[in-house]
């Protein structure tokens, strides 16, 4: 049964079983042999010289045999099989070659596919919202200050909703937590406040309930499908029904499809849940607090939405609605999600592209290699009347079977390197739940796989063609050694690019890490908590903070605590435009923007603040006494660059909650309070003692020793105060600083690994290289060396070869350095992307490497015998 | 001494192949035979160029081919002229004779 469907499969493959032709083919050149000979002999000649005549005229039989056996139908095919299994049982049989090849080809798939699924899946990868390319973020802009993305004031944003043509629904949303409380305790979950149009504009829609019903001041929230399932146990039943978010009731009125994609970027985290924003009276007194997502009506773009923005801003500037020096910008909103990953991914992409072109030449030198001990098979074969195409055809075939299995191996690999890499990066790198193994890996591979076959297909001809013109041209050799030396070349230059990329993040990072933030952030740690739910009021919530307070420093391990309204490192938080005292209104936006803190009298004591001038809060600042506040340098030195003295005593217009112009008492040192990248701002810090900055805080506690214990006793200090008030944000200080350059650490972590890779490679392929070339000269060696060159002059002539193409790749490397370099300039931090440390360094190590990789071929060629001349004769 | 033998013309293999069978089917070295004998040993075939022309005019379809013995009894392909054979032989024939007359005339000295 089986042999006849193989049959039947082969006749329709071949258009006529392959057996029968061969013979007939056989009998019937056997016949022409056998009649040209019977007529030699008839015409007298005898019968062994006539045969042997009958054979010369027909020449060789089977290069005859081949010619014919071309013009048959399917012919190809049968080559193809034929050569494919040759193909297979070469790199079988010579594993040396194949091996390595394999590996380095699947190692360099493996890290391309990665790469691109991670780059594809964050960077292009569409957001999964209806139409997303016409989503936009709307954002105002402080134009004196050069400011760029700044959050949206609530007159902006209703105007912007009920004026703009060009965007259709514009809707607001801010970030938001809320208390959950089971019967294991009490936790914080955060979110965020929508406008109730958000999911339409998204064109996302709950996968069970209606959404948001859009009634005013309704208390409604729609929950992750991740929330649902865990927090509310999948009950289907409970959509519709009440639950207790912060102990008040509130209806559920969706929860949203499992692969939902909650839109994350400015400061907004991670969603759980989703309430509906209002904008009352309260809110248009408010400062800028809203981020805003719009959707363009159908036909409009971005610039135009862009153009239209500022229209509306100076019609409100005109009316006085908001304030000189306020205008508009708007962006794609995939830019704003992914944005800040771009430069980073690029990086790795350029450094994968050039580890496989390094992967690249590698094989292409060990092909070259390979290819030169088979010369003499080769030769044979084409003597016996192989044709050369089908050498080539053969020798692609090769090199298809080759990258293929190469592929194959290195898409296993990525399938076990994407996911390893989604946890690698840092969480909060943007779109991460997307990156899975899948079409883009594949393509990427089979894409790579192809370029290898191609590339080391070609490359043994490049090899080969100055092989057959050294022949005929005598004293050519040279040429060809040349010719593949200059691959070498290209090998340094890409190690090089990937060695200063590596340098320069790792600089950048070492000088990340080694910031001075200002304060000490070793043993302290942080906590948030806020005295809100059932019972607590007005007068039993700042109680219950300060006992907190009290009792914390009480505590044993603690050497200090402090409250804060928010904590280093928290980005964002309130901030103002800040004047000298009694400047009016003209020209606020031409004076600086302070960042407002509350803290509490022993807030810098505990940081390590130091005190510059004046002094600290004390028990004299009390509520009654003439409003105080402490200043840092920066914000003196901003307010009135010309002072020389102390800006003790004097005093400035803050017009936050109503504040009137407060004195300065005590200057203190710069700290970064955004982010650990980000230069000190001027910041003003108010007293808690003297204006109340509501109950909920972040506690700051230098310990002395464990850091869990600490977290865990001021836990039972919380429960005992008040009960089912959860601890969140808990996290030492010195976690938070980690986070905030993970993903710098994360980049230079990558390439630093591709620059060891690229070091590898350089110092296999130069060894290979080298290694190859005094075995095949061994016995001019022997020669020059029975004519009196030195070992040391043997050793001289490999090695300065050596240097100068090291030195010529890795000055082009150096070029093409300072070209790359470039997309790395919106992650670096504290170094130039030319960087001349990183650079001459990178160059120093390759170099070395690769003289290094020269080395022991040169002394092998010293230890060759002047009598090696003699005996190879 | 001159060489007595002709080299063929690109393209003429195929013509003296099907006018050589074009009576009598006959096998591969009879039809070398034939074009040998026939050109007075002017034209020799090689062989190596004999049989992928036969084997691509079979695959044209302008031959076509039969099971059969040689006089040494072995298995051969006896050749004969198709249908389709005959219609291009006498084509081929006709672009010949013009081709032959033409390259005449200018040999012919005015």
């Amino acid at each position: 049964m089986w042999s006849t469907i193989r049959n039947v499969a082969r006749r329709t493959l071949h258009g006529s079983r392959r057996d029968d032709f061969e013979s007939r083919l056989d009998d019937e050149l056997r016949a022409h042999v056998e009649a040209e000979t019977d007529d030699l002999v008839r015409a007298g000649v005898p019968r062994d010289e006539a045969k042997r005549r009958a054979m010369a005229a027909f020449g060789g039989f089977d290069r005859w045999r081949e010619e014919a056996r071309e013009t048959r139908v399917g012919h190809r095919l049968e080559i193809l099989g034929h050569d494919l299994k040759l193909a297979i049982r070469g790199l079988r049989h010579s594993p040396s070659y194949t091996a390595p090849a394999v590996a380095t080809i699947a190692l360099g798939i493996a890290a391309l596919a990665t790469i691109t699924t991670l780059a594809y899946d964050v960077l292009l990868r569409p957001l999964p919202y209806a139409e997303p390319t016409r989503l936009v973020a709307v954002y105002e802009r402080n134009v004196p200050r050069k400011g760029d993305r700044n959050v949206v004031s609530a007159v902006a944003f209703q105007t912007w909703r009920q004026r703009s043509r060009t965007m259709d629904s514009v809707s607001g949303i801010m970030p938001d937590t809320r208390v959950w409380t089971t019967n294991d305790g009490s936790e914080r979950v955060s979110g965020s406040l929508v406008s109730a149009g958000f999911f339409t504009m998204l064109g996302v829609h709950p996968a069970i309930g209606a959404g948001f019903s859009g009634a005013p001041n309704a208390r409604e929230v729609v929950v992750s499908h991740n929330f649902w399932a865990r927090r509310l146990g999948a009950d289907p039943s409970i959509v519709g029904k009440t639950i207790r978010m912060d102990g008040v009731p509130v209806s559920l009125v969706g929860v949203m499809p499992p692969n939902f994609e909650p839109v994350r970027f400015g400061w907004l985290g991670d969603q759980e849940y989703w309430a509906p924003l209002t904008i009352g009276t309260q809110e248009m007194q408010w400062g800028r607090f809203l981020l805003v997502v719009a959707r363009l009506h159908p036909g409009a773009t971005v610039a135009e939405a862009d153009r239209e923005a500022h229209l509306i801003h100076a019609q409100l500037r005109a009316e006085g609605a908001i304030a000189d020096g306020w205008d508009t910008q708007v962006f794609p909103l995939d830019n704003e999600i992914v944005g800040s990953v771009r430069g980073p991914v690029y990086a790795l992409l350029v450094a994968c592209g050039l580890l496989l072109v390094m992967v690249l030449t590698n094989t292409s030198l060990l092909t070259v290699a390979h290819a030169r001990r088979r010369t003499a098979e080769y030769a044979l074969r084409s003597v016996l009347g192989a044709t050369p195409a089908r050498l080539l055809g053969e020798r692609v075939m090769r090199t298809l079977a080759l990258a293929s299995g190469a592929a194959a191996i290195g898409l296993v690999i990525a399938g076990w390197t994407i996911p390893a890499l989604t946890r690698f990066l840092p969480s909060d790198v943007p779109r991460l739940g997307v990156v899975h193994f899948g079409a883009t890996a594949v393509i990427v591979a089979l894409g790579a796989a192809a370029l290898s076959a191609i590339v080391l297909a070609i490359a043994p001809s490049l090899g080969q063609r100055a092989f057959d013109a050294a022949t005929f041209r005598g004293g050519a050799r040279l040429t060809r050694s040349a010719r593949i030396g200059w691959v070498v070349v290209a090998e340094t230059a890409a190690a090089v690019v990937l060695t200063v990329f590596a340098a320069l993040t790792l600089r950048s990072f070492d000088q990340l890490s080694k910031v001075d933030v200002g304060f000490d952030a070793r043993n302290l740690i942080a906590f948030r908590v806020a005295f809100e739910g059932p019972g607590m009021d007005s007068v039993t919530a700042p109680a219950a903070g300060r006992e907190l307070m009290r009792r914390l420093r009480a505590l044993p391990g603690v050497a200090g605590a402090a409250r804060t309204s928010r904590r280093p490192f928290n980005a964002g938080g309130t901030a103002t435009t800040v004047t000298p005292a009694g400047r009016g209104d003209r020209d606020r936006s031409a004076f600086p923007t302070a960042d407002v803190r509350w803290v509490d009298a022993d807030y810098f004591r505990t940081l390590g603040v130091p005190l510059k001038a004046g002094r600290l809060f004390s028990s004299a600042d009390g509520p009654n006494a003439p409003p105080r506040v402490i200043v840092n340098e920066t914000f003196a030195r901003k307010l009135w660059p010309t002072e020389q003295g102390s800006v003790v005593g004097r005093r400035f217009d803050l017009r936050v909650n109503g504040t009137p112009t407060p004195e300065i008492i005590g200057v203190v040192g710069d700290a970064r309070l955004q982010s650990p990248r980000r230069e000190p701002r001027p910041t003003v810090y108010l007293f808690t003692n003297q204006q109340d900055d509501g109950n909920q805080f972040d506690v700051l506690l230098r310990v002395n020793g464990d850091e869990t214990s600490a977290f865990a006793a001021a836990r039972r200090l919380v429960q005992t105060i008040a009960p089912g008030v959860p601890l969140y944000r808990v996290e030492s200080m010195s976690t938070t600083i980690g986070k905030a350059i993970a993903r710098e650490r994360a980049t230079a972590r990558l390439l630093f690994f591709f620059a060891v890779s690229a070091l590898v490679l350089v110092a296999v392929g130069v060894y290979g290289l080298y290694a190859g070339e005094v075995s095949r000269r061994r016995r001019e060696i022997g020669v020059r060396m029975a004519l009196g060159a030195t070992r040391r002059t043997v050793v001289q002539s490999l090695l300065s070869r050596a240097l100068v193409r090291s030195a010529v790749g890795a000055s082009l490397g150096g070029v093409a350095g300072i070209l790359a370099a470039r997309v790395l300039e919106s992650v670096l931090y504290g170094v130039r992307s030319t960087d001349t440390v990183s650079f001459v360094a990178s160059i120093v190590v390759v170099v070395v490497v690769a003289i290094g990789a020269t080395l022991l071929p040169a002394l092998q060629a010293a230890r060759v015998a002047p009598s090696f001349a003699l005996r190879a004769e | 001494m001159p060489d007595a033998r002709a080299d063929l013309l690109q393209g003429t293999l195929d013509l003296l192949i099907l006018q050589t069978v074009q009576k009598t089917p006959l096998h591969g070295w009879a039809i070398s035979k034939r074009i040998r004998e026939r050109s007075a040993d002017v034209l020799d075939v090689n062989q190596g160029s004999l049989y992928p022309a036969l084997y691509r005019l079979e695959a044209r379809g302008l031959l076509a081919a039969d099971e059969g013995l040689s006089e040494q009894g072995r298995r051969v392909r006896v050749y004969r002229l198709s249908a389709a054979g005959k219609k291009h032989l006498a084509q081929e024939i006709a672009g010949w004779r013009l081709f032959s007359q033409a390259v005449e005339r200018i040999l012919v000295p005015a």
